[in-house]
């Protein structure tokens, strides 16, 4: 009867079988992140409290021992950028172009749809026609009230592979430029905060070694214009900073000042952007850098051989040839067909439908400026 | 004389009778005794085996996982079950409590809402009508609880979009009263189907805030956080009906009780259970509290009580990367009624769904 009795309360523990939870503790390390870009450097003779440098944000992006991607990043560009600025954490989103408190385009488009209106491109002249530049009243590239793709932007994704054009010295020997480099967000932008336009860094990354040469020799009343020198090109940082256009013609940004550390290239200048931006573009773009009678005269260079001049860094009157009234930054969405599809340097390839980070349809861009 | 046959009497056996006469009277009654220890004994196991029935039949019934029932631990983390494609850039995600459809906004691609079935199959799409633009992109949806509407929030237009359940699109939220400029993020609803949305409208952060609409759109209240919030994302209101808050940029998640009064925070930083960067938020009915990290492409999980205002953090899963289970910039996070927990893997492009 005890065996039976026994078995019985065996029985009964088995058949009562109550499902058992195993807990297992999921236990994972939590580290920490913070808000937006800020440099918090100090300067020569200057104090800071450790606890305030870095102020917590380094982990927003970093991993010391355990980092997935280049520069003891968390995850790689663009990935980890867009994570904000794409809608969910900032105004600004860069891919779709537009600040999104404003639904205003960006001044640089965006980098997978843009909002300029490349087949709205007008002009009213001032000046007789078959007068190149020619004087204009008015010129207007307008914007869409919705991106459309985009046909071409500087490709960061931090994979592929492309040649940065005209990177490197005036050469004999055709050199197209420095090819098999990768872009992500961090080649132009320094996420730490710098304190200059856009948080640019003042020599991008794989620029290579910078030589400071003489673009325009100096005149009776104006000084040599120069190529960006070693140390590179700090664009001031405007305290009212604008980063949407309507027109995306108007290119200038007067709230950025003149001056930062050294001597105006035009000492009557009062915009720093104009100013300096071409001499940036220039640090990698090197021999795209062009001055006054470049289109006439022969560089040296067995494929950038003449020039048009890129370097009108005054803002004085409407449209000056500089790398920015032309191209945009991020990317554009205006469309290339028959002959304005064009060709890369070095005669290499056609390049289809690209539209070269341009402002206008077909090569309008031309027509913006030239009467013809 | 007749032979008659008799039979001696049987001697009883002294033994047996001594015994049997010991115990007669306990022997008549032992055999009572263990019988009903055994009857009890049986009653008990056929009890046991009834509660192990009626608990498998509950199982298949609700497709409930043992361990979601009341009063049992709920410190276990899920597993990893399966993993919905076809959505480009996935950011939102909301379920119906049977887990039959998953709604999934897209920020990439046609930029749409995805309609799931529990299969992971595609059934559909959200899109708003022409009239309403030519460029959306929807970022965080949620099920009202009594209409069982599907509320979008849209970052492009700026506007909250209506749908009914069969996905055909009602209208565009239209708020009534003293909202001013009204740029929606995460959206949750209560039992009763009061609305919060997190509003990021404005030049700077100091304008960020949670918006209360009753169900006719009414606000009700609206609410800041000191210091300000910055781009809050998803919200829940969960079981101790408070309202919970990823303040996302400010890495912390924000707790809110029903009038707009902070009760407390879970920090940034580098301790356990303290955030990155919060984005969506949900809540199951065992109490777990959700919260999407997707800096550190984690989900982390803590337990909301009845005793504490701060949900306990109990353990986190995931981690970076494309394989199965792991995630790359995880965003949107809801939970069904079948302890299923369905999150946006934003850059796998896909919506993962684990269980318990």
């Amino acid at each position: 009867m005890r065996k039976g009795s026994r078995a019985v309360k065996k029985l009964l523990l088995l058949g009562a079988g109550s499902a058992l939870m195993f807990t297992m503790g999921g236990v994972g390390p939590a580290q920490a992140d913070a808000g937006p870009h800020r440099s918090t450097a100090v300067g020569a003779g200057q104090t800071a409290l450790l606890s305030n440098a870095g102020g917590g944000r380094c982990a927003s992006c970093h991993r010391t021992h355990t980092a997935k991607a280049e520069y003891l990043l968390k995850a790689a560009q663009p990935a980890l950028c867009y994570t904000c600025h794409s809608g969910a954490g900032s105004d600004t989103d860069v891919v779709a172009g537009m600040d999104q408190n404003t639904s205003l385009p960006l001044r640089g488009g965006g980098f997978e749809y843009a909002l300029i209106d490349g087949a709205g491109a007008n002009k009213t002249v001032a000046s007789a026609a078959g007068v190149t530049p020619v004087v204009l009243k008015a010129a207007n590239v307008p914007a869409l009230a919705a991106g459309t793709a985009t046909t071409s932007r500087h490709e960061i994704d931090g994979t592929t592979a492309g040649t940065m054009w005209g990177n490197g010295a005036i050469s004999d020997p055709v050199n197209v430029g420095k090819a098999s480099v990768v872009l992500e967000c961090g080649s132009c932008h320094d996420p730490h905060g710098n304190g200059n336009y856009r948080i640019l860094k003042p020599v991008p990354n794989d620029a290579g070694t910078l030589v400071q040469t003489v673009i325009s020799p100096a005149t009776a009343t104006a000084p040599a214009e120069l190529s960006a020198p070693a140390e590179g090109v700090n664009i001031p940082d405007a305290v009212t900073k604008v980063y949407t256009t309507t027109n995306y013609w108007t290119v200038a940004d007067r709230n950025v000042p003149a001056v930062k550390g050294g001597a105006l290239p035009i000492a009557t200048e009062t915009d720093g952007y104009i100013t300096n931006v071409s001499q940036w573009c220039s640090t990698c773009h090197t021999r795209y850098l062009a001055g006054s009678g470049s289109y006439k005269t022969d560089s040296g260079d067995a494929t950038f051989t003449y020039r048009h001049r890129s370097n009108r860094n005054n803002s004085a009157g409407v449209s000056r040839p500089n790398c920015i009234q032309c191209h945009v930054s991020h990317g554009s969405n205006v469309s290339m067909t028959g002959n304005s599809i064009g060709v890369n340097p070095g005669d290499t390839a056609v390049v289809g439908a690209d539209s070269r980070l341009l402002r206008v349809n077909n090569r309008g861009t031309c027509v913006m400026c030239h009467n013809v | 004389m007749t032979n008659v046959e008799t039979t001696s009497p049987v001697a009883p056996d002294t033994r047996a009778s001594r015994a049997g006469s010991q115990g007669d009277v306990a022997g008549e009654a032992a055999p009572t005794k263990m019988t009903k220890k055994r009857k009890g004994m049986i009653a008990a196991l056929v009890a046991a085996l009834l509660i192990l029935a009626l608990l498998f039949a509950w199982y298949l019934m609700n497709r409930k996982p043992l361990s979601a029932l009341p009063g049992l631990s709920s410190t276990t983390m899920p597993h990893y079950e399966l993993s919905l494609y076809g959505a480009t850039k996935p950011l939102g995600v909301a379920v119906t409590p049977t887990g039959d459809r998953i709604y999934v906004t897209e920020s990439g691609g046609t930029q749409l809402v995805r309609v799931y079935d529990r299969g992971g199959k595609q059934t559909g799409t959200l899109k708003p009508p022409a009239s309403t633009g030519a460029w959306h992109l929807p970022m965080y949806v949620a099920i009202n609880p009594v209409t069982k509407d599907v509320y979008v929030s849209d970052r492009q237009s700026a506007a909250i979009y209506v749908y009914d359940s069969n996905g055909k699109y009602l209208r565009t939220f239209a708020p009534k009263g003293a909202v001013g400029k009204f740029a929606p993020m995460g959206l949750a609803f209560d039992p009763d189907g009061i609305l919060y949305v997190t509003d990021i409208a404005g030049a700077t952060t100091k304008t960020h805030r949670v918006l209360v609409f009753g169900a006719d759109g009414t606000l009700v209240r609206q609410f800041k956080a000191q210091g300000s919030m910055s781009f809050p994302n998803g919200l829940v209101v969960d079981l101790r009906g408070n309202i919970d808050v990823a303040d996302s940029n400010n890495g912390r998640l924000l707790i809110f009780n029903k009038s707009g009064k902070l009760l407390s925070t879970i920090s940034p930083g580098v301790g356990e259970g303290d955030l990155g960067m919060p984005r969506g938020v949900a809540v199951d009915e065992a109490g777990r509290l959700f919260v999407v990290d997707t800096a550190d492409h984690m989900v982390r999980v803590y337990r909301v009580e009845k005793s504490k205002v701060t949900p306990t953090y109990i353990g986190s899963f995931g981690d970076e990367g494309q394989l199965d289970g792991t995630f790359e910039y995880p965003n949107g996070v809801a939970t069904d009624k079948r302890a299923r927990v369905y999150i946006t893997d934003r850059e796998n492009n896909r919506v993962q769904v684990w269980g318990y």
